[in-house]
């Protein structure tokens, strides 16, 4: 039986993959005691759950910047450091035109 | 050099390791601030724990370990599960930090997927403001790559210069009181004096860990946290009326609507949300 730990996300935790090294085979009602640690190095608090509040604010941002960097990327390397050039982007049909002068 | 390979990366003989603020060590138990969870230790997990509470290198643990005949698994195992909770903080000096680059790239190669580690910190507003400039890490690099290619693009030094302190300066500030008004749900209750919630960061993802809320407080939370944080990035609009800081307005709306984002089932936010409509709908239905 393995202690199951509710509502762990991305953050946090990733017991799912390490729970392995949690394993034990006591009752739940021994787990329940906190008394039993048959096989088990560590067991998680089963009365406790691992809450989190996450932003997607910096990894929006990340994405931001990364489309903003390899689109003036791309222009550089099409029309050349420090060139005259021009971005047209067609969000519609998701098309980017680069124009060299 | 003596390294030992865990979820979160790799662990050299140079780095300093100590359990997180916030983790307190007594007997066979380890208490969490953050929720109030105690996990049990067993005698060997004991062994790794208890020479954590101080900083140490990990030569000097490893040589404690071994006088002790404990396993590198054990000793994995316990690392992975203070890395699942943000429980060990890992001080890297930089041939440490190399090492873990290199391991990471190879194991990357072999399509074996390594975990960012995470880091804690305390839930107030010095906390918040280390934790999102921590956070923003890899932005700020990627920022300074963009300003280099903005110049190839021939805008102009000021305009990249003001551009960059801006969006920093709106995402940072934003940032943290998006994240103090989820830490603020939390210490308002009085039922939850006796914890301490705290900000843990993975990668450039951060989040607030704090003990279980109602069902009332959870859904407040998870809305007026990236409201509040829209809300501070739309007040730098006024700026753009400044024909040096004309451009504030598209990283007003922008590090607002990415607040926002927070509000999709991918994200703690969302999903606390996306589940109260759910329910809603079924208790509709039924």
């Amino acid at each position: 039986m393995m202690v199951i730990i509710n509502h762990f996300d991305k953050l946090t935790i990733n017991f799912h993959r390490t729970t392995n090294g949690y394993r034990h085979s006591c009752p739940q009602s021994h787990i329940k005691k906190r008394g039993c640690m048959n096989n088990s190095i560590i067991i998680a608090d089963p009365f406790h759950r691992y809450e989190t509040k996450e932003s997607a604010v910096i990894v929006a941002a990340l994405a931001w910047v990364i489309i903003v960097g390899s689109t003036g990327l791309a222009a550089i390397i099409i029309c050349g450091w420090r060139g005259a050039k021009s971005i047209e982007l067609d969000w519609k049909n998701a098309k980017a035109t680069f124009k060299c002068r | 050099m003596s390294a030992i390979a865990y979820n979160a990366g790799l662990i050299s003989d140079d780095d300093k390791l100590r359990l997180s603020s916030g983790l307190i060590h007594k007997g066979s138990y380890i208490y969490d601030r953050a929720n109030g969870a105690s996990h049990q230790l067993s005698r060997f997990a004991v062994y790794i724990i208890e020479g954590l509470v101080e900083p140490i290198y990990w030569w000097q643990l490893r040589r404690r370990l071994q006088n002790r005949y404990l396993a590198t698994e054990t000793i994995q195992t316990v690392f992975n599960f203070l890395d699942s909770i943000g429980g060990l903080q890992v001080d890297r000096t930089r041939r440490s930090a190399l090492n873990d680059l290199y391991y990471r790239a190879n194991m990357k190669l072999h399509f074996v997927k390594v975990d960012k580690p995470s880091q804690r910190f305390e839930g107030d507003i010095t906390g918040a403001i280390q934790a999102v400039i921590r956070a923003m890490r890899l932005t700020n690099i990627l920022m300074l790559f963009t300003a280099i290619i903005a110049y190839g693009l021939n805008i102009s030094v000021s305009t990249i210069v003001w551009v960059t302190i801006t969006f920093y300066g709106c995402l940072l500030i934003s940032t943290v009181v998006h994240e103090l008004v989820h830490i603020y749900f939390v210490t308002r209750e009085p039922r939850h004096c006796l914890y301490k919630p705290a900000l843990l960061i993975r990668g450039s993802r951060i989040g607030v860990l704090h003990p279980t809320l109602d069902h009332k407080d959870e859904l407040l939370s998870a809305v007026s946290g990236p409201v509040a944080g829209a809300l501070v990035s739309i007040l730098i609009l006024p700026l753009s009326l400044l024909a040096t800081l004309w451009f504030s307005w598209i990283i007003g709306i922008s590090v607002a609507i990415f607040h926002l984002c927070s509000w999709m089932p991918g994200f703690s936010d969302g999903r606390v949300i996306w589940g109260f409509i759910q329910e809603a709908r079924y208790a509709t239905k039924t």
